[in-house]
């Protein structure tokens, strides 16, 4: 503080140490004061950062019904949680034609500015609504303004039913 | 730079703290004259964790309780930065009291420094609206029936309490209208109030500059240095240690958060936070007509006499050995809102530790076993089991079920104990005339039933059910022989059955000794319909010795 302190201190004779100790102590005491409110306030308020979300693993059905010629629209429902609200929502993903052994899941949401996007059969076609961007089957940018691919989900098969990890 | 008018660093806002941090002090400025920085910086600490708080908080009455156990379980910090919160709600009125009191020895509220005085009461009541908006938020038991009570007594002013209290519920009934109002009140409002207070008080402050301690008023004032850093350095240091106390009872004790309010319970007993205990006690102090004296007038008049003091009390003269009616008026009030408010805690105290009797109850055998009985966790189990959806509402001074807003006057502690454990071996079912319903058996473990136990006894209502001076345990024989006389004069077996004799139409008296508590039986006896409105049971008119006879009897069948 090199504004502090110039013509008016000396004012009254008072000694040099005693004047120092008292400065410093100012300092030291009310920054430990701002400490002790700033790194639990700043921790408060980043809170979610450090909040480990547990992961969601969505049951779809039994594998016979994904094997389909054209990809395939699947809804599921799924119980979402802000803070300490619960809501039931509605969903879905699309299920590639069964190429090989191995269930292939794409998100719907389409990775520019997060629309969903939907098949277009004449087209053959993933085709996003809001900005026209457009995806092969296996999700691979067709051309539009999409940065990245369609994003794939993990899946597994339990017993010959279908799971799909929810991106979160 | 010999002109401090050529030097840059010398305008604006640098010039403003330079003008605050050099303000000559007087002689004799010194540790009592922090109590107001400490109050500045605790209004910091209130705003910069409710700004926190406000973060996660939800004003509604569907989702207020479960955000704040979010704030209290999930948020990180977020239990220390609610305690800290709370527990510096607490030692703002701690300060305030203690900067009242130095202000009004010193003399400080005399002339010029009036208005100072006026904006420094003012912040008092602003601080305990604060305190009074703040307490509903959680939404839990205490915030719901304690913000009632409070806006009960509101009620009571003449003329206006009707329209007041519809203003402040929001409605006719509080629910989360009264939640949204208080939220706005708590976190718009008043802080804009405050804000504006603090400026003015801080203002007339500096233009006024600090009030020498034992001077009189025109007495001419030395100097002895500048605000810093010396006496700067004084604030900072018990700032410091102030705060350090909050956070760690913060830390150690975080700030309660009891179950979610339940507005249909009725055996709930509200107790303010302890800055109220001093209003509460005189609540209790003055019943019936007189209650509009403690709740209003009183507290009215104290408001009054503290913002026209600098007008009552024009003697310029600060030193106070030369003021001594201010002296002695002064030192009462503040030893009567200390020891009222002494009294109030040491009540609760005394209603908490009488439900907790046998404080510790070791289960023989293994070390796992021993638990401590505690009335909040049988408080819990109330409200999981809930045992007022039966035993609350509407069944107040009843007998089946029996309603428990003074169980602790009526049953015995061993009695109830067992019973809640067991159920049905100690009362299989009702019989007679009664209706068919059975309490439940809950399946309580030991601890559980001990918990509940404790809890209920605490339920008392001393006014209707006042101890007596009779000692009915030095009751000798003869006594007994006369009373089992006299429940076979007037016809006790018409209606109740004592082992094999009587009838199933009123509560078995077989074991009704170990069951409730001799007062309650002499009580009961005397004037059953204003325990129990509407019961069956006659007043039968007896005079105290033959009811002593009658309890002296009673007290023997176990």
């Amino acid at each position: 503080m090199p504004w502090i302190g110039t013509k008016t201190d000396t004012m009254v004779n008072q000694d040099l140490p005693r004047r120092n100790f008292f400065k410093h102590a100012i300092v030291v005491l009310n920054s430990l004061i701002a400490l002790a409110l700033a790194v639990p306030g700043l921790g408060f308020l980043l809170s979610p950062i450090f909040k480990n979300e547990e992961e969601i693993w969505i049951e779809l059905g039994p594998q016979s019904r994904f094997r389909s010629e054209a990809p395939q629209k699947a809804t599921f429902k799924y119980e979402s949680t802000a803070g300490y609200t619960r809501k039931v929502r509605n969903s879905f993903v699309w299920i590639l034609p069964d190429s090989s052994e191995a269930l292939v899941a794409l998100s719907a949401v389409c990775s520019h500015t997060g629309c969903n996007v939907a098949w277009n059969e004449g087209e053959q076609l993933f085709v996003c609504p809001c900005h026209d961007g457009r995806y092969a089957t296996n999700g691979e940018v067709v051309s539009g303004p999409p940065p990245r691919p369609l994003q794939e989900l993990q899946v597994k098969l339990e017993n010959g039913t279908v799971f799909v990890k929810l991106l979160v | 730079m010999n002109s401090q008018k050529d030097n840059p660093k010398l305008h604006g806002l640098i010039a403003a703290a330079r003008h605050f941090l050099h303000e000559p002090m007087p002689k004799g400025v010194s540790w009592p004259h922090t109590f107001g920085s400490v109050l500045l910086a605790l209004i910091v600490v209130q705003v910069v964790t409710g700004l926190l708080l406000s973060f996660y908080y939800s004003p509604n009455s569907d989702a207020a309780y479960e955000s704040v156990q979010y704030i209290e379980q999930e948020v990180a910090f977020g239990s220390l930065i609610r305690g800290v919160h709370h527990f510096a709600a607490s030692a703002m009125v701690v300060m305030l009291f203690f900067h009242i009191a130095r202000t009004f020895f010193y003399g400080a509220y005399k002339q010029p420094r009036q208005w100072t005085w006026i904006y420094g009461v003012t912040l008092l009541i602003v601080v305990l609206g604060f305190a009074f908006t703040g307490y509903l938020l959680p939404w839990d038991m205490k915030a719901y029936f304690a913000t009632k009570v409070g806006i009960n007594i509101g009620g009571l002013i003449p003329v206006v309490g009707a329209y007041l209290v519809k203003v402040l519920q929001g409605g006719r009934e509080m629910g989360t209208t009264t939640l949204s109002r208080f939220y706005s009140l708590h976190v718009i409002l008043l802080p804009l109030v405050l804000v504006f207070c603090v400026g003015l008080h801080l203002y007339y402050i500096r233009l006024h500059g600090e009030t020498p301690p034992g001077l009189r008023n025109d007495d001419k004032i030395g100097f002895a240095g500048t605000f810093y850093p010396a006496q700067l350095f004084r604030d900072s240091l018990v700032v410091f240690l102030v705060i350090a106390v909050v956070f760690g009872l913060a830390a150690a004790f975080g700030a309660p958060l009891e179950a979610k309010a339940d507005p249909n319970d009725t055996t709930y007993l509200p107790r303010p936070d302890w800055y109220f205990y001093g209003l509460f006690q005189l609540l209790k102090l003055l019943l019936g007509n007189l209650e509009v004296v403690g709740a209003i007038i009183l507290p009215g008049v104290l408001v009054a006499i503290l913002i026209l003091l600098p007008f009552l009390d024009k003697n310029p003269e600060r030193r106070l050995s030369k003021r001594p009616g201010v002296l002695a008026g002064g030192s009462a009030a503040i030893l009567v809102i200390v020891l009222l408010t002494a009294l109030g805690g040491y009540e609760g105290r005394v209603a908490a530790n009488a439900a907790a009797t046998p404080d510790l109850v070791t289960v023989e055998g293994e070390i796992e076993d021993t638990f401590v009985v505690d009335p909040r966790m049988g408080r819990r189990l109330y409200v999981e089991l809930k045992c007022g959806e039966c035993h609350g509402h509407g069944s107040a001074g009843k007998n089946i079920p029996p309603g428990l807003e003074f169980a602790g006057n009526k049953y015995k502690y061993s009695w109830l104990g067992e019973y809640l454990m067991e159920p049905h071996r100690v009362r299989w079912q009702t019989r007679g005339l009664r209706p068919v319903a059975r309490m439940p058996d809950f399946k309580l473990s030991e601890e559980e039933a001990l918990n509940l136990t404790s809890y209920l006894m605490a339920l008392r209502v001393d006014t209707k059910l006042p101890e007596l001076g009779f000692d009915w345990a030095a009751a000798d024989s003869d006594m007994v022989e006369s009373g089992a006389e006299l429940a076979f004069e007037y016809g006790c077996l018409g209606c109740h059955r004592v082992g094999e004799q009587g009838q199933d139409i009123g509560p078995g008296l077989s074991n009704v000794g170990s069951k409730l508590q001799d007062s309650y039986l002499f009580h009961i006896v005397q004037a059953p319909d204003k325990l129990i409105p509407g019961t069956g049971m006659k007043n039968f008119q007896l005079d105290l010795d033959e009811i002593e006879e009658l309890v002296a009897y009673l007290r023997t069948l176990r």
